[in-house]
């Protein structure tokens, strides 16, 4: 499918329940029967190829992508703050982590969150397929599913992934249903990373790290559209910015494929 | 919403600052109103669309040399504008961009003169119509797909092997040691010797 | 009455004596301080379990550790019985006969010990039903869960066969002394046995089937866990090499496990006569090949690695060669691989009890070595975005592994109670073998001769 007939009506807004339960259906009914074989090969399934990467391009209206500008990054980890506020985490989950890195021409701030891969490595290596890639492109974990083997914390060569140890933090109100894309609270003994804040997308709002940034250097972007855009309503064309900016994606030689790119300021040893 | 708000009123907002500050350059000078007319030109298929605008004074002569910035609504997030780019009137008052649109269909364009100390800001509206092709996102595809997609089926299709081999064997065992036929009576001494077997059965 | 029975009557007494003796003292001595590591273990899980996985000192970068060392290495001591057992048989060696019914038994027993462990590490094990109804074929985790659950019921076939005779052995001898649930135990794991020529040909077969099913299941399994290592990118894990690395480290772990369980029961039930220095030496011999082979690929890992340096790479060597775990890497060279070697190949310490110790050494190194797989690769940082974190394991994992390594000689101490330490059936194979031979040989010369003339 080369041409996306996508008209502008059909472009509004509408609500979209990811539900993966429906994408899995099948699975369920072979369940009891697995449950109750000798072998473990009877239940091999093959969950991973279901939503099938050619299909969740053409049929999900959006593909999300992630934009930072490192040239306006100052380190004051705002975006970290209200990540772990909004996601009632812990101090040491940091889904969006802000280092100082020393590099041979001085330091400079890197954000560092989930890289959205395209080819992920933490999802090729969960056992139970509780990582999984929505049809928008967004790694998610269903907690529910996690058995807690920390395989793809070993794998993500981000290292982007936190493991919960401890008793999560319980939000006050009404948040009693976790759900892969807002897993609030977050669930003991499961991992958890990044979900870039993508569900409230369609009622116009930014994830929490974007809105936060005082110094508009996180940008969220849609690849299909091809737009990206920032806290303050910097909107630029996607693949134009990254072109005249001279982006470049984060360990780009793993063939991950990230769906983050960097715009290098001063200071970066470009040879990530 | 804030946000939002900021955006719908970009261009008002550059506008606004310089029309509302008291004492500024308006007050000094009275900065010469300005007008923009965005030439509606339609993209040819699988071309860039060329965004032309031109901005001339109320007396109707061209201005060159001033900046203009082109701007084309999305809704990805709600409405917005995207920035497309910024050229530099020519000397008959016209500047254009291009831009390879993502959609099909109609554009909104939106053309921002920002003002400057003598010329008033102003802005207008235009629309283009898209035509395909648009690339779509195409996620990236790893090698060797057609291996990687056989190559388990291999490997647990010979655990099945192995698992098949090891109940036949059992099978085998358990139904020769429980089933099989008896030759022997059960006053016979079970202690297992050789000596105890016949000669042939050793 | 033949010399053949003579022996049989001997080595039958010897197989015997652990199940027909009254345990004594030290019996009951290491019986009880075994059981105690094993309940303080059990009591350490049963916490980490109401508490998850926060009382361990597992952290965000270092997210596998005790366990999963202890994974890699109490599966890797199982290759022991694998291949002394398996292979031996297959190259007809009469040699293997008194130690295969031990080293299948530590094979086992050490088999079941280490794939506890991956049950263990498990942040959720109550979501462990999820592996069988969404198990993803691509993820190398399920290739262990399968590589393991498959090796396991093998191992178990491969030592049961050889023991339906010697069962049927203890259902005869034993039927007035025994109490009523071992009769009935023996009674229905001896299916039935009485020794007839289709009985003896299935059995055959079964050994044989087993013992070469059993050397691929085993390299596949260890492979398998080199896997988990081997398919990300951190530094030292990222290798080609690493699943013939492991199953050669497994290997050499496990036949020093086996030279030690030969030497604990030879000394315990004064078993010199059937386990002699002969057995030792042998033994030795596999270990010094072993321990070479490891040596090999350790160095033409760490040479093409250390050689170009990649700077992830050269943080994870610093670590391990020259700052804080230095002296665990240079303890295990130097005595858990050099050591070993020297003993064996030095002809003056190659007798019972420097050849123990040497297995000792080995065994210990291995699981050092193994830990400094496991964890350096994940305590250095992959990226310039996390710093070098250290990892400090809590008395939960000191006590579960404690537990697991003295789950292994109480199995044993137990199984022995129950069934004959030496295969009766194997003996009598070898011994008949030999006989025939005898017989051949005895006529031959003379017809040689006749020939010559």
């Amino acid at each position: 499918m080369d041409e996306r007939g996508i008209e502008p009506a059909a472009r509004t807004p509408t609500p979209r329940p990811v539900s993966r339960r429906r994408l899995l259906g099948g699975v369920g009914v072979a369940a009891s029967a697995a449950a109750m074989s000798v072998i473990p090969l009877a239940s091999i399934t093959l969950d991973e190829q279901k939503p099938s990467a050619a299909t969740a391009a053409t049929t999900a209206k959006r593909q999300w992508a992630f934009v930072i500008d490192l040239r306006r990054c100052d380190g004051c980890k705002k975006c970290t703050e209200a990540c772990q506020k909004e996601h009632f985490l812990p101090k040491d989950h940091e889904w969006i982590r802000v280092v100082e890195i020393k590099g041979p021409q001085g330091s400079y701030f890197f954000p560092r969150i989930c890289q959205q891969c395209e080819n992920p490595p933490c999802l090729k290596v969960c056992p139970t397929a509780a990582t999984f890639k929505n049809p928008e492109g967004v790694i998610l974990v269903d907690q529910d599913r996690c058995i807690g083997c920390r395989m793809c914390m070993a794998a993500c060569p981000y290292e982007a992934r936190y493991f919960n140890y401890k008793d999560p933090i319980k939000p006050k109100g009404a948040f009693d249903n976790p759900m892969p894309e807002f897993p609030v609270p977050q669930q003991k003994g499961t991992v958890g990373k990044c979900v870039l804040c993508v569900h409230n997308a369609d009622k116009g709002k930014l994830p929490f790290c974007v809105d936060a940034c005082v110094m508009d250097a996180l940008y969220i972007a849609d690849l299909n559209s091809d737009v990206m855009t920032n806290a303050s309503g910097e909107t630029y064309q996607l693949s134009k910015y990254l072109h005249d900016n001279d982006a470049f994606r984060y360990k780009e030689e793993l063939n991950t494929s990230p769906r983050v790119w960097y715009v290098a300021g001063h200071a970066q040893d470009l040879d990530y | 919403m804030k946000t939002t708000l900021r955006l719908l009123l970009l261009a008002a907002t550059v506008i606004g600052l310089v029309a509302l500050l008291p004492g500024s350059a308006m007050a000094q000078a009275a900065p010469k109103n300005t007008s923009i007319t965005v030439a509606p030109i339609d993209q040819p298929k699988g071309k860039p669309a060329i965004i032309a605008a031109t901005l001339k004074d109320a007396a109707g002569s061209p201005l060159g040399g001033v900046p203009l910035r082109f701007y084309v609504e999305t809704d990805a997030f709600g409405p917005r504008l995207m920035k497309v780019g910024e050229g530099v009137t020519d000397v008959s008052g016209t500047a254009a961009v291009a831009f390879k649109s993502t959609w099909l269909g109609q554009n909104k364009v939106t053309v921002v003169f920002p003002g400057n100390a003598t010329l008033a800001a102003s802005q207008a509206n235009g629309q283009f119509n898209a035509v395909g092709p648009v690339a779509v996102h195409k996620n990236a595809e790893l090698a060797i797909k057609s291996i990687r997609d056989w190559a388990p089926m291999v490997a647990f299709g010979l655990v099945i092997v192995v698992w098949a081999t090891l109940l036949f064997v059992l099978f085998r065992t358990f139904r020769v040691m429980l089933g099989g036929p008896r030759e022997r009576s059960a006053t016979e001494p079970r202690a297992v010797t050789v000596q105890n077997l016949p000669a042939d059965e050793r | 009455m033949s010399s053949f029975a003579a022996t049989h009557a001997s080595y039958e007494e010897a197989a015997f004596r652990p199940v027909v003796q009254r345990p004594g003292l030290v019996w009951w001595g290491l019986f009880t301080v075994l059981s105690a590591a094993i309940v303080v273990g059990a009591v350490a899980y049963a916490y980490q379990l109401r508490e998850g996985l926060n009382v361990t000192g597992l952290n965000q970068r270092v997210s596998w550790g005790f366990y999963i060392s202890n994974l890699v290495f109490f599966i890797g001591i199982s290759y022991g019985g694998a291949i002394t057992s398996a292979i031996l048989r297959l190259t007809n060696a009469p040699w293997r006969a008194p130690l295969t019914r031990m080293a299948e038994g530590m094979a086992v027993a050490s088999l079941v010990v280490g794939a506890v462990f991956p049950i263990i590490d498990l942040g959720r094990p109550d979501h462990m039903y999820q592996l069988f109804v969404h198990g993803q074929v691509g993820s190398p985790v399920l290739w262990d869960v399968v590589a393991i659950s498959t090796y396991l019921v093998a191992s178990l076939v491969f030592i049961y066969l050889p023991l339906i005779p010697d069962i049927a052995l203890c259902r005869d001898r034993l039927a007035s002394s025994a109490g009523p649930v071992r009769r009935l135990l023996y009674r229905g794991l001896s299916l039935g046995w009485k020794g007839t020529g289709e009985q003896r040909r299935v059995l055959n077969m079964g050994m044989t089937v087993l013992a070469i099913l059993i050397i691929p299941l085993a390299v596949s399994v260890h492979s398998v866990l080199a896997w988990l290592f081997g398919v990300t990118v951190r530094p030292g894990w990222d290798s080609t090499i690493f699943a013939p690395y492991f199953v050669m480290g497994a290997m050499y772990s496990g036949v020093g496990s086996v030279i030690l369980v030969m030497a604990a029961f030879r000394w315990a039930y004064h078993l010199d006569a059937y386990i002699t220095p002969k057995h030792f030496r042998y033994l030795g011999y596999m270990l010094l090949v072993l321990g070479m082979g490891y040596l090999y690929f350790m160095v033409a890992e760490y040479l093409t690695e250390g050689y170009k340096l990649h700077q992830q790479t050269g943080d994870l060597l610093e670590l391990v060669m020259l700052g804080k775990l230095a002296s665990l890497f240079w303890l295990f060279v130097i005595g858990g691989l050099l050591l070993p070697i020297a003993v064996v190949a030095i002809p003056a310490t190659r007798t019972v009890p420097f050849i123990t110790l040497a297995a000792l050494a080995a065994v210990l190194g291995m699981w050092l070595k193994r830990f400094l797989i496991v964890v350096p690769s994940l305590a250095e940082s992959l990226s310039p975005t996390t710093k070098l974190t250290i990892y400090h394991p809590t008395w939960v994992e000191i006590s579960i592994t404690i537990a697991a390594a003295a789950a292994i000689p109480w199995l044993l101490m137990v199984f022995f109670r129950l069934f004959p330490i030496i295969s009766v059936f194997e003996m009598d194979e070898v011994a008949e073998a030999e006989e025939r031979k005898a017989e051949e040989l005895g006529a031959a010369p003379v017809q040689a001769m006749g020939v010559a003339q």
